[in-house]
Parts: C-alpha cells; structure tokens; sequence
C-alpha cells in the first residue's frame, strides 16, 4: 500500500510563466526577517544578561532550480528572461498531482548553463519572491 | 528510440560498406553480434574477424513532466562494450579504430540518441596459443558511453 504521507519528488514540478518546465530538482528556502525587541523585560536576573527576542517583520521566499536544458524550454523561458527587465512571474513549486508548496510572483536570477562536453548539458537557476506569496495552494 | 539500441547501431555499422568488407560480415558470415559470451575452444577462430557487444550497464536519471507529453522522462546514460576479435594484433587495433570512425557520434543518425563515443578502450590478452606459443587470436576492446532520453508513458 501506497505511503501517503511521506513522498518523493517524481511527481513534483515547477511551473515558469504559466510553462511547466521538466526539471531534475527543486530547492524552496523561506526566508524570514526579524527585528530585536529586547528590552528591560528581557533581563535574566539570574544570568546576569539580556535574553534578545524578536519579531518577524519580513519574509521572502527564495527556490533553486535544477534541470537539463531543452530547446523546447530553456531558450525561450529562462535565456531570455535571465537577461531583460522581466518581472513579477507567476511560479509555482508543485509536490505532486495534489498538493502543491505555494505559489506566487517571483523574478529569476543566477541562472547558470553548464555545458560539459561529455555530459548532459545542465542549468540551475534561483528565483526570488516577489511580494505576497500564497503557502500551501 | 528502438528499444533494442544495439539493433540500431549494428544497422549502422551495416550501411558502412568499408566496414562491412573488413569484416567480411553478410547475410550467411553474420559477424556483427551481442549480448553473449564468446569463448575460443580452440587455438584458431574460423570465423575471425568479428566482434560482440555486451551491455554491461545502463542508468536512468529522471526529470519531472515533461511539457510537450505530460510524462515524466529520464536520461539513460549507459555503456556499451565492443570486444573485437582477429588474428593479428595490428589488424585487430585498426579494426577498432575503422569502428569507431563508423560508430563515434553515431547519435547523429540514431533516433533518440544524444550521445555516443568511445570513452575507454585495451587490448586484454586471451590464452589460446598455436604449437609455436605464439598468439593466434588477438582481442581489441573497446567502451562507448551513450545517452538517451525516454518517455515514461
């Protein structure tokens, strides 16, 4: 009987642009930003010391791609994009046919094509969160 | 992609009528083989030249869905090996290399292929020996690396 809920990534998939482009792998990093509030409260009498807090002010959520090039993609939706002034596109880190990480904005950077000559021609490339970004849907 | 990849590439080496000739391979004298273990049982191999591809490994390496099909796909990288068979050592050695200028980039003209190459190859001694001591059948083997990509359907 099928696991169902653990998973691996055979049924996952990223969607560039309204493209659902084949890849290798998927990396999502959400990232936080924080902002100290400690203050006098915050001593800890018996340490002799300020114990820090804080609260999250900011968040962005950042994803690596790797993949294999295509000509039926790499060209078109990621060359091009890497090098203009293309923005805020629609993206989405699917886990499988059901359930996906998030979705929302986001712009490319990083993108890297590697080229070996007696391999598979291979490219990753990272996008950045682009304002709000919808978790889980 | 014909799933018997070897078929495709033997049908290669077939349309190579230079290749054909050294090996003095037809019809009735196949001597283009694969996939079995050929053993000398004696000191003099009639039918020499000839050779026999084995495939020792294949691995495939997935992708998600493809965009055109909706299928996942894979890269197959694989390993051919080509064990070919004489009764000199200089004839064996310039049948490999007549080989490989038939074979190397042969992905060219194999649907599906992406890549094929020789990677490695030896000249690995084999026992049989006339009254003499000497050799009588000199063994050339050689290693190509292929890659292919397929559909999961």
């Amino acid at each position: 009987m099928a696991d169902t809920d653990r998973l691996s990534g055979k049924a996952s998939y990223w969607t560039f642009n309204g493209v659902v482009i084949p890849v290798t792998k998927q990396d999502v990093a959400y990232n936080r930003d924080f902002g100290k509030t400690t203050d006098s409260n915050d001593y800890a009498v018996a340490q002799d010391m300020l114990a820090h807090t804080q609260i999250p002010i900011a968040y962005q959520v950042e994803g690596s791609i790797e993949g294999r090039f295509r000509f039926t993609s790499a060209p078109s939706d990621l060359i091009a994009g890497a090098v203009t002034s293309l923005t805020q596109i629609p993206c989405v880190f699917g886990l499988n046919g059901s359930a996906v990480q998030g979705h929302g904005l986001v712009d490319l950077f990083n993108l890297k094509i590697s080229v070996p000559v007696e391999d598979i021609v291979t490219y990753t490339a990272d996008v950045k969160s682009w304002g709000a970004w919808t978790p889980n849907a | 992609m014909n799933p018997d990849l070897l078929a495709s590439i033997i049908s290669v080496m077939r349309l190579n009528a230079g290749l054909v000739a050294s090996f003095g391979d037809s019809a009735v004298t196949p001597k283009f083989w694969s996939n079995y273990n050929a053993f000398q049982a004696s000191a003099i191999d009639p039918v020499m030249p000839y050779l026999v591809f084995v495939e020792p490994n294949e691995t495939k390496s997935y992708e998600t869905a493809d965009k055109a099909t909706n299928n996942p796909s894979d890269a197959a990288i694989g390993m051919l090996v080509c064990d070919i068979y004489a009764s000199t050592e200089l004839g064996v050695r310039q049948l490999g290399e007549q080989l490989c200028g038939v074979l190397n980039d042969c992905d060219n003209v194999i649907n599906g292929l992406f890549y094929f190459r020789r990677t490695t190859q030896a000249m690995p001694p084999l026992p049989s020996t006339g009254p003499d001591a000497s050799p009588t059948i000199f063994r050339r083997q050689i290693q190509f690396k292929y890659m292919y990509e397929e559909t999961l359907v």
